[in-house]
């Protein structure tokens, strides 16, 4: 268990911005990704704000004549793949301890979608191949393998909300434990009907912009995209002389167990989860210099959060600073914590917070150290970036400015 | 090794055609039982294959009598029935024997629930969101029977779903031994779930990958006969319990199983089957010749099958007279997510009973194309070593290895 594992690769699909370089200049921007959906009709739904991939050409990043044999959420899933491994300058070709762990919420909901329309009008039997071979759950993350010839293991951790930070955790465990060299690792997301009246109808969407912590916050915005990170055995990377952005110092993970639809006000699933992070990267809750919150928007997740944050850290006393990045790029879904896992170790390398956008009057209940509206500059040695997800999965990693 | 580094099998739990608990179906496993029948969960009218291992009906609130059964989807009925038992295997139902926050909950399934997912997307796609029942929301998402039995139970450690294919389970293995090993949960819940819906039956189906009845309209599959054309589906939902030996030896647990050993790559190739089987061996720190069986992937199609037996042909080519091959899946159906936690049932039960169950395949140059020879009767042996491996039909290969404690 002494190996270490860095962070030599990013890639980003965001609603403010594809590539490493477009995101980190609007996150510390602090750029707001929320506009009136275009990809879905919303005219039956109760909101109609959304926060979509605006710029996304998957000629960029996938041979042309390949484009159409993917689906949307393959395309995001190769993208980032692609722009990860460029990042890195890794040669996948020379060995076959290269994998991949990627997850979302559910099977591909376009295809689903697509399938469960065509069966309404048609024959099932009648089902074209281009549907019925795309809707295995794994099939995006297996096409990306498939694409790049990756021989290493290849998993899907659909863990919803927190499936980035779960993806990443489980890669992080096979490098530790020798099974693999170097895993990407992260979520993808892509907007669909399924999330979107799923929210809805609970009445857990936002009509306008996404407040996290604010007491004036009237939900969350369904985003979209995908984010991974490349993760190394230490040894690996400095022998080939890679870029190392940050090191994951460790993982948490925990359950709720309390609510399929509500997570626990006490948070218990997100407690046993930071204490499992704090303990595994032998840090103490002093050493932690920001949070990148999940605050989804929400007033229960929000509150949730808020109180684990200030039983374990003490958030105001001690100058941890907490800010979400779901103010501006929405909730992505699956995507949210891999993306956030690419903002994590920008945020090390830079030591730059970006801003918890749309923040105005603080919560009372939610009394942290929040980095309001503009992007701070601050030493940032080791942070935390949470993820809460639907039916109480908590996944929190600890990442680290890397030192030899 | 270390006793804090090592993480046994201490309960197994299973519901299933062939039987609810382990005691039940491990009997009508040795019978050499294959309880097909014809699916009536929905119509089957325009395919060739209409018959599946389904689990007929059940009455839920037999095993819990204060759960509601119309809020709970079929197939989270079942995992949750197949962990109680489990529990009640490994004698975890008395609560003073764990603390909550150290128990996890790993489950394989490939698509958590999909008749909930299609319900879901049904009334929002075709009759508009109206229609929508936001309690309908959580069961459409994969990981819900995962949290459901977490719930449930209120086990508050790691809660994972994987849906890389089937060989999840022995992923969900590997990943909870891991986190017992490291000391963040002392216990883990690992499940595989797979229940029969029309959309994914209809995938298959389409895919050309079920099994056609022969002229004789047999419904059996026929694992490695010449004519084999593909796999019967089957429900089932199963459980094992890990738990570190020094947690089990303190609460004087019954231990079935040590886990050793753990590979998995990427790959469809006999190089990528050869090369999963041979790093898993290396990783429990065996030979090849200390293997006494092997818990076979072999499900009815002929390339995944034909490619498997060149690969144990290829690692244990000196010892292919000492090592058993057990092909369950013709018992069990192809149970897609549950099958790799299935095959790690039976064989952790062959370890602590000393007996293979049929179909036992050994391998004879002299019989058939495939080199196999089938015994259809169980037979006793003393069994130490066991590999099990899964290999999901687009390239996610993974091996493990337990061991008789």
């Amino acid at each position: 268990m002494k190996k270490r594992v860095v962070i030599t690769g990013i890639g980003v699909v965001s609603p403010i911005g594809t590539g490493k370089e477009t995101f980190w200049k609007a996150l510390i921007r602090g750029k707001n990704g929320v506009e009136k959906a275009k990809k879905l009709d919303t005219s039956k739904y109760r909101t109609h704000m959304a926060a979509e991939v605006k710029d996304f050409d998957p000629k960029k990043f996938i041979e042309p004549k390949r484009v159409k044999s993917y689906s949307l959420l393959t395309q995001y899933a190769i993208a980032v793949v692609k722009m990860a491994l460029d990042d890195s300058k890794l040669n996948i070709s020379s060995g076959n301890r290269v994998g991949i762990a990627m997850g979302a919420n559910t099977a591909d909901p376009l295809v689903f979608a697509e399938a469960l329309i065509f069966w309404s009008k048609h024959k099932r039997s009648l089902t074209p191949s281009h549907i019925y071979e795309k809707l295995n759950t794994n099939l995006p993350v297996v096409k990306t393998a498939q694409y790049f010839g990756l021989k290493g293991p290849c998993t899907v951790i659909p863990a919803a909300c927190a499936a980035g930070n779960t993806n990443i955790a489980y890669a992080f465990d096979l490098i530790k434990t020798g099974k693999a060299d170097a895993m990407f690792a992260g979520g993808y997301a892509c907007m669909n009907h399924l999330a979107y009246s799923g929210f809805n109808k609970m009445r857990a969407m936002s009509p306008q912009y996404c407040q996290p912590f604010d007491k004036n916050r009237k939900g969350m915005i369904i985003g979209e995209g995908a984010g991974v990170i490349l993760i190394e055995d230490m040894e690996c990377a400095l022998r080939r002389k890679a870029k190392i952005y940050a090191e994951i110092l460790g993982y948490g993970l925990g359950c709720d167990a309390y609510n399929p639809a509500m997570p626990d006000p006490e948070g218990s699933g997100g407690m046993i989860a930071t204490k499992m992070a704090l303990k595994m990267a032998k840090v103490s809750p002093h050493d932690i210099d920001y949070i990148n919150a999940h605050g989804t928007g929400t007033i229960s997740n929000d509150r949730m959060e808020a109180r684990i944050i200030n039983n374990i850290f003490k958030s105001k006393d001690n100058g941890v600073k907490v800010s979400s990045i779901k103010s501006m790029v929405g909730h992505c879904m699956g995507a949210a914590s891999g993306i956030e896992a690419c903002a994590s170790a920008l945020i090390v390398e830079r030591d730059i917070i970006p801003p918890n956008i749309n923040y105005s009057e603080p919560d009372p209940y939610c009394d942290i150290d929040i980095v309001a509206n503009t992007a701070l500059k601050k030493r940032v040695n080791i942070m935390l970036s949470n993820a809460f997800a639907f039916g109480g999965d908590a996944g929190v990693i600890v990442v680290g400015k890397f030192k030899r | 090794m270390a006793n804090k580094k090592r993480v046994v099998i201490t309960g197994l739990g299973i519901f299933s055609p062939l039987g609810v608990g382990i005691g039940e179906y491990w009997r009508n496993l040795l019978k050499n039982n294959f309880p097909i029948k014809k699916i009536s969960l929905f119509p089957i009218g325009e395919f060739k294959c209409k018959y599946a291992f389904q689990i007929g009906k059940f009455k839920f609130n037999s095993y819990f009598k204060d759960l509601k059964s119309d809020y709970i989807p079929r197939s989270t009925q079942f995992l949750l029935i197949a962990v109680k038992t489990a529990l009640k295997d490994s004698n975890l139902q008395n609560k003073a024997y764990y603390d909550e926050n150290e128990i996890g909950v790993f489950t394989s399934s490939i698509y958590g629930d999909w008749s909930s997912n299609e319900a879901f997307y049904n009334s929002t796609l075709l009759k508009g969101p109206d229609s929508v029942n936001p309690m309908a929301f959580p069961p459409a998402i994969c990981n819900y029977p995962s949290n459901y039995v977490s719930m449930i139970n209120n086990f508050k450690g790691a809660n994972l779903t994987f849906s890389s294919g089937f060989q999840g389970g022995l992923e969900a293995i590997n990943f909870a031994s891991s986190l017992i090993k490291q000391g963040y949960i002392k216990t883990a819940v690992v499940n595989g779930l797979n229940d029969l819906a029309s959309g994914h039956y209809l995938q298959l189906s389409l895919q050309k990958l079920l099994y056609k009845p022969d002229k004789r309209k047999k419904y059996r599959m026929r694992i490695f006969d010449n004519n084999r054309d593909g796999f019967i589906l089957g429900e089932n939902s199963s459980t094992i319990i890990l738990e570190s030996i020094i947690e089990a030896k303190k609460r004087k647990a019954k231990m079935y199983a040590e886990v050793l050993g753990y590979s998995a790559n990427f790959g469809k190739n006999i190089d990528d089957y050869t090369r999963v089987i041979t790093d898993a061996i290396k990783d429990s720190g065996l030979r090849a010749c200390d293997i006494d069986l092997c818990m076979l992937n072999a499900n009815g199609i002929k390339s995944m099958d034909s490619k498997e037996i060149n690969a144990v042909r290829t690692v244990f080519k000196d010892y292919l007279n000492k090592i058993d091959l057990v092909a369950i899946k013709e018992n069990n159906g192809e149970c897609e997510g549950a099958s790799s936690i299935i095959q790690t049932l039976v064989g952790v039960k062959a370890i602590h009973s000393n007996i293979i169950p049929p179909p036992v395949y050994r391998y004879d140059s002299l019989n058939g194309i495939s080199g196999l020879k089938l015994k259809n009767n169980s037979k006793r042996k003393r069994i130490t070593n066991v590999l099990i491996n899964s290999f999901d039909l687009e390239g996610n290969n993974a091996s493990l290895i337990v061991k008789k404690v």
